[in-house]
C-alpha cells in the first residue's frame, strides 16, 4: 500500500475516501446536534479543523506534486528535458510509469550516443574514403616527401595523418582536454596551410591552472568540430585577418571552454535556429547527412548532455560583424575520478 | 582555480528571460548592460530570491538553490545597492553596520567598541567619518561605501550595484574604482548593472550584454571596446547621427533670455550665474552632486533664494505657470497619477490650451482619438503599476508636448532607461527644440545628454566653473554615454 502512495491517483482516491467519511460523520454529528443528543457545539469546530487538515494534506500531497508533474510534461513536450520525465518522482498512475519506461527504452542513451558519435566522426572526416587506407597512404606520402627533401609536404602530411588517427581511433567517449586540444591545434595547423597567416589561434588559460586543467575529461571530438565551424562559417568568409580564441577556465565543479572568433557572425534567424536546437532535446539532426551550418554544435551539445546531464552543454551567442562565441560547460572530472 | 559564486544555467522565465547562462567568480566585478530593459528586473529577482522558474538551474557557491522542479522561494544572501539606500537615516553608521544585522545578539551596546570597529573598517578605504554620525548626514558616496561594508559584514555572496551613476556623482564614481577593487580583492563579488557600456567597462572585469531577455554577448576584457559595442547599438548611432538632427544645433541662439540666474545664493549654491537663451538646450553638470536638488526647488518656486535672483521669462518661477514644465528624476514613477486614467494623465497640464477641458467630454474624446495611435485603446483605463516603463515615460513626455511649455527643466532624463527608450527620448527632445523650447538639463552624470545639448556648464563648489559649446564637447574628459560627432 505504501508503495502505491507514490502515485497521485492513489492519493486522490485516499483523500476522497477520508473526505467522504469526514463529511458523513459531520452530517451525522449535525443531525445528532439538531436532535439535541449532542449538547456541545464543539464537535463542529473539530469537524472544521479536520476539514482544513484534509484540505492542507490535499494541497501538499496532491496539488503541488500534480503541478510539478504537469510542468515536467510540458517541458518534455516542448523538448526542454528528457531526463526529468524518466526520473519523475510523483507519477500520475502506475500505468504511466510503464509508459515512461517505454520512453526510456526508446530514448536509450547508448543508441543515441552511438548515433551521435558516428555522426561526429562522419562530420569530422567529411567523406566516404576508408580512413585506415587514407591514413596509411598519407604515411607513405610523408616518407616519400622526406626522401625527396620536401619538408613542408612531410609536415603537412604528418599533421593530416595524426588528425585522422585521432579521429578514427575508437577507444572511449572521453579523452583529456590536453588530447582534444592537441587534435584541435593539429586541425588548425592543417587549415593554416590553406589560409596562411590570415587565421590565428590563441589559447588562453589561467597560469595556475595550465597543467592541471589539461587533465580534465572532455568528450572526444568536442572541441575540434567547434573550431572547424568557426573557421568555415566565421573566418573563411571574412575579409582580412581572423582570430580564433580558446579560453579555458576551471571552477570547483565545472570546466568552461569558450571558443570565440571575430568572423562574420550569424544572421539572427540562423542564430535563433541553432539556439533552439541546442535548448531542446531532439535527435532529428542525426538524420541529416548534409553538412548544415550548426549541426556540429548540436551534435557536440547532445553528446555532452547524454554523457554528463542536461545542465551541461553548449551556449552560442553571435552578432554580425562581431563574431561568434561558443561556450562549452562540462563537469570538472579527471580520469582517476571516473 | 576560480571559485564560482553564482551561476545561472539555461534559466528561462517566459516572456521575460530566455536561456540565460551567467556565472560569476569570487572577487570579480561583472557588468550587466541592458540594451533594453526587458528581463533585467526579473533576472535580478532570480539572483535575490528562489522564485519558480520555467526551466533552468541556479547555483549559489556551487550548491543548487533553485531549479525548475522545486523552488523554495527563499532569499539568497545577496545585497542590492540602488538609489534607495538600505540604511536607516535616523540611526548612526555604527548602529546600521553592527546592530541592524542578522545574528546580532548583544543586549548591551558598547558604542566605543563599535566606533572603534567602524574606524578600523573605514581606514583602508581612506574614508573619514566621525563616531556616531547619522546616516542622514552622509553623502551618497559615503552611504554607498557603508553599504559595501554592511554587505561584507553580512557575508553576502554577491553585491548587485544597480544604476549607481544615477545617484553618485561623477567625481565620486572616479573614487569608486579603488574601493571596488579593495572589496573584490577581499573576495567580494559584484554585479554592476547599468545601461551604458562606458560606465560598465570602467569598473568591470568582464561584461554580459543583454537584449530582449537574452544574453547576446559575453564580453571579455579584450572585447570591451567601442568598436564591438557599436555593432550592437548601431540603431542608436544611426538615429542620433542623422544629418537633419545635427543641423538643428548649428543655428545661433536667439537673443532673448528665458532663464536668468544671477548671483544666486541658496544653501550649497554659491553665487550661481546662468543665462539661457530662448530655444537653447543647456546641460548643467554638477559632478559633486551638491546643488541640483536645491536648484530644482528654486526653479519649482517652492522656496526663494537667500540672495540673488532667479527669473524665468522675467518672472519668479511658479508651479502654476503652464509655460514652465519641470520633470524630476524618474518621472515614470513620480509624474504618473495611478488614480487617473491614461487620458487624464495625458491632458493633466493642457487645460490652458483647451478651454473648459475638464467640463467638455467631447473635446477630450476628440483629443483621445488622436492619441490612440500612440497609446492604444486603453486610454480610459487607469494607469496600473505594471505598465512598462517605456509606456509610462512616453506618457509623461506626451503630456509635456501637449502642454507646450516654453521653458523645461529636467533632472537626469536618461537615468535608468534602456537604449531604445533613450532613442525615443532624444527624438522627443528634438521636437521640443524645433518648437523653440528652452531646456535646462540638470545632471550628476552626463549619459547621452550631450546629444541634445547646445552648451555644457560644469559646476564646482556651487558655481559655474567652465562652459563648453557643442563643438567643444570633445574636450570634456569625464564619463560620457555618447557625444555628438
Amino acid at each position: 500500500m505504501v508503495e502505491k502512495l507514490q502515485y497521485i491517483e492513489t492519493r486522490i482516491l485516499l483523500i476522497a475516501f477520508f473526505l467522504g467519511v469526514h463529511i458523513s460523520l459531520m452530517i451525522v454529528g449535525m443531525f445528532l446536534y439538531m436532535e439535541e443528543r449532542i449538547q456541545s457545539p464543539l464537535f463542529l469546530l473539530w469537524s472544521l479543523l479536520g476539514l482544513i487538515f484534509l484540505m492542507a494534506v490535499s494541497y501538499w500531497w496532491i496539488v503541488l506534486p500534480y503541478r510539478r508533474t504537469k510542468h515536467i510534461w510540458q517541458l518534455f513536450a516542448t523538448g526542454y528535458t528528457f531526463r526529468s520525465i524518466i526520473d519523475e518522482q510523483t507519477p500520475l498512475a502506475k500505468e504511466l510509469v510503464a509508459v515512461n519506461t517505454t520512453i526510456q527504452t526508446v530514448l536509450n542513451t547508448d543508441h543515441l550516443m552511438n548515433a551521435s558519435k558516428r555522426q561526429a566522426q562522419f562530420l569530422a572526416l567529411q567523406n566516404q574514403i576508408n580512413p585506415h587506407f587514407l591514413y596509411n597512404t598519407l604515411e607513405g606520402i610523408r616518407s616519400e616527401a622526406l626522401l625527396g627533401g620536401l619538408e613542408s609536404v612531410a609536415t603537412m602530411t604528418e599533421a593530416l595523418s595524426t588528425f585522422f588517427r585521432y579521429t578514427i581511433s575508437n577507444v572511449e567517449n572521453l579523452v583529456t582536454l590536453g588530447q582534444e586540444l592537441e587534435n584541435t591545434k593539429n586541425y588548425f595547423f592543417i587549415q593554416q596551410f590553406r589560409f596562411g597567416t590570415r587565421i590565428k589561434l590563441t589559447i588562453l588559460v589561467d597560469e595556475e591552472d595550465t597543467i592541471d586543467i589539461l587533465q580534465y575529461r572532455i568528450p572526444k571530438l568536442a572541441l575540434q568540430p567547434i573550431v572547424e565551424n568557426s573557421i568555415i562559417h566565421g573566418l573563411e568568409c571574412k575579409v582580412g585577418e581572423g582570430h580564433l580564441q580558446i579560453r579555458l577556465e576551471r571552477t570547483q565543479s565545472r570546466l568552461i571552454v569558450t571558443v570565440s572568433d571575430d568572423g562574420v557572425g550569424m544572421e539572427l534567424p540562423m542564430l535563433g535556429k541553432i539556439q533552439k536546437e541546442l535548448n531542446t532535446r531532439s535527435f532529428d539532426y542525426v538524420k541529416h547527412e548534409d553538412k548544415e551550418s550548426g549541426i556540429a554544435l548540436v551534435n557536440v551539445n547532445n553528446r555532452i548532455k547524454l554523457l554528463f546531464g542536461e545542465q551541461y552543454g553548449l551556449t552560442v551567442t553571435s552578432q554580425k560583424e562581431v563574431g561568434t562565441d561558443v561556450i562549452i560547460s562540462l563537469p570538472a572530472s579527471k580520469p582517476e575520478e571516473a | 582555480m576560480k571559485e564560482e559564486v553564482f551561476r545561472l544555467e539555461q534559466v528561462s522565465l517566459p516572456p521575460y528571460l530566455h536561456d540565460i547562462n551567467i556565472h560569476l567568480f569570487k572577487g570579480e566585478i561583472v557588468g550587466l548592460i541592458g540594451l533594453n530593459a526587458l528581463g533585467i528586473e526579473q533576472l535580478l529577482t532570480i539572483f535575490q530570491k528562489n522564485i519558480s522558474l520555467h526551466y533552468g538551474h541556479v547555483y549559489c557557491k556551487d550548491e543548487l538553490v533553485n531549479d525548475y522542479l522545486s523552488s523554495n522561494h527563499k532569499q539568497n544572501n545577496i545585497t542590492v545597492i540602488e538609489r534607495k539606500s538600505m540604511l536607516i537615516d535616523t540611526l548612526s553608521v555604527e548602529e546600521n553596520l553592527f546592530i541592524l544585522k542578522k545574528g546580532c545578539k548583544q543586549h548591551l551596546i558598547r558604542y566605543s567598541l563599535l566606533s572603534n570597529q567602524m574606524q578600523q573598517l573605514l581606514a583602508p578605504l581612506h574614508l573619514k567619518l566621525a563616531n556616531k554620525t547619522l546616516v542622514a548626514e552622509l553623502t551618497s558616496f559615503e552611504k554607498l561605501v557603508i553599504q559595501f561594508i554592511k554587505a561584507q559584514l553580512s557575508r553576502s555572496s554577491m553585491v548587485i550595484l544597480k544604476d549607481i551613476s544615477t545617484f553618485v556623482s561623477e567625481i565620486d564614481l572616479a573614487k569608486l574604482k579603488p574601493i571596488l577593487d579593495y572589496f573584490s580583492a577581499n573576495g567580494m563579488t559584484f554585479l554592476y548593472v547599468c545601461n551604458h557600456h562606458q560606465e560598465a567597462f570602467q569598473f568591470s572585469n568582464r561584461c554580459y550584454l543583454m537584449r530582449e531577455g537574452k544574453i547576446i554577448k559575453h564580453l571579455y576584457p579584450d572585447q570591451m571596446n567601442d568598436t564591438i559595442i557599436s555593432q550592437y547599438s548601431y540603431e542608436f548611432k544611426e538615429s542620433i547621427e542623422e544629418g537633419s538632427r545635427q543641423d538643428q544645433y548649428s543655428k545661433p541662439p536667439l537673443s532673448s533670455r528665458d532663464l536668468v540666474c544671477s548671483n544666486l545664493w541658496y544653501h550649497d549654491i554659491k553665487q550661481l550665474n546662468i543665462e539661457l537663451h530662448a530655444g537653447e538646450t543647456v546641460v548643467l553638470l554638477d559632478s559633486e552632486n551638491m546643488i541640483l536638488d536645491q536648484l530644482f526647488v528654486l526653479l519649482s518656486g517652492v522656496d526663494v533664494a537667500d540672495s540673488g535672483s532667479l527669473l524665468i521669462h522675467g518672472k519668479r518661477p511658479s508651479l502654476a505657470d503652464r509655460s514652465i514644465a519641470l520633470v524630476p528624476e524618474k518621472p515614470d514613477q513620480s509624474l504618473i497619477f495611478p488614480q487617473l486614467s491614461v487620458m487624464d494623465n495625458l491632458l493633466f497640464t493642457s487645460d490652458h490650451k483647451v478651454p473648459h477641458l475638464w467640463l467638455n467630454r467631447k473635446r477630450r474624446a476628440a483629443l483621445g482619438y488622436e492619441l490612440q495611435k500612440r497609446f492604444g485603446n486603453r486610454l480610459t483605463d487607469k494607469v496600473p503599476s505594471d505598465f512598462p516603463q517605456s509606456y509610462r515615460l512616453r506618457l509623461v513626455y506626451q503630456r509635456i508636448l501637449l502642454q507646450k511649455p516654453t521653458f523645461l527643466c529636467v533632472v537626469q532624463p536618461f537615468a535608468s532607461i534602456d537604449m531604445y527608450q533613450r532613442m525615443e527620448l532624444i527624438s522627443t527632445y528634438d521636437v521640443l527644440k524645433q518648437r523653440g523650447t528652452t531646456i535646462l538639463i540638470l545632471a550628476v552624470s552626463l549619459s547621452d545628454t550631450l546629444q541634445i545639448a547646445d552648451r555644457l556648464l560644469l559646476c564646482k563648489n556651487g558655481q559655474i566653473e567652465r562652459q563648453l559649446l557643442r563643438h567643444e564637447f570633445s574636450q570634456y574628459n569625464g564619463i560620457v554615454g555618447s557625444r555628438p560627432t
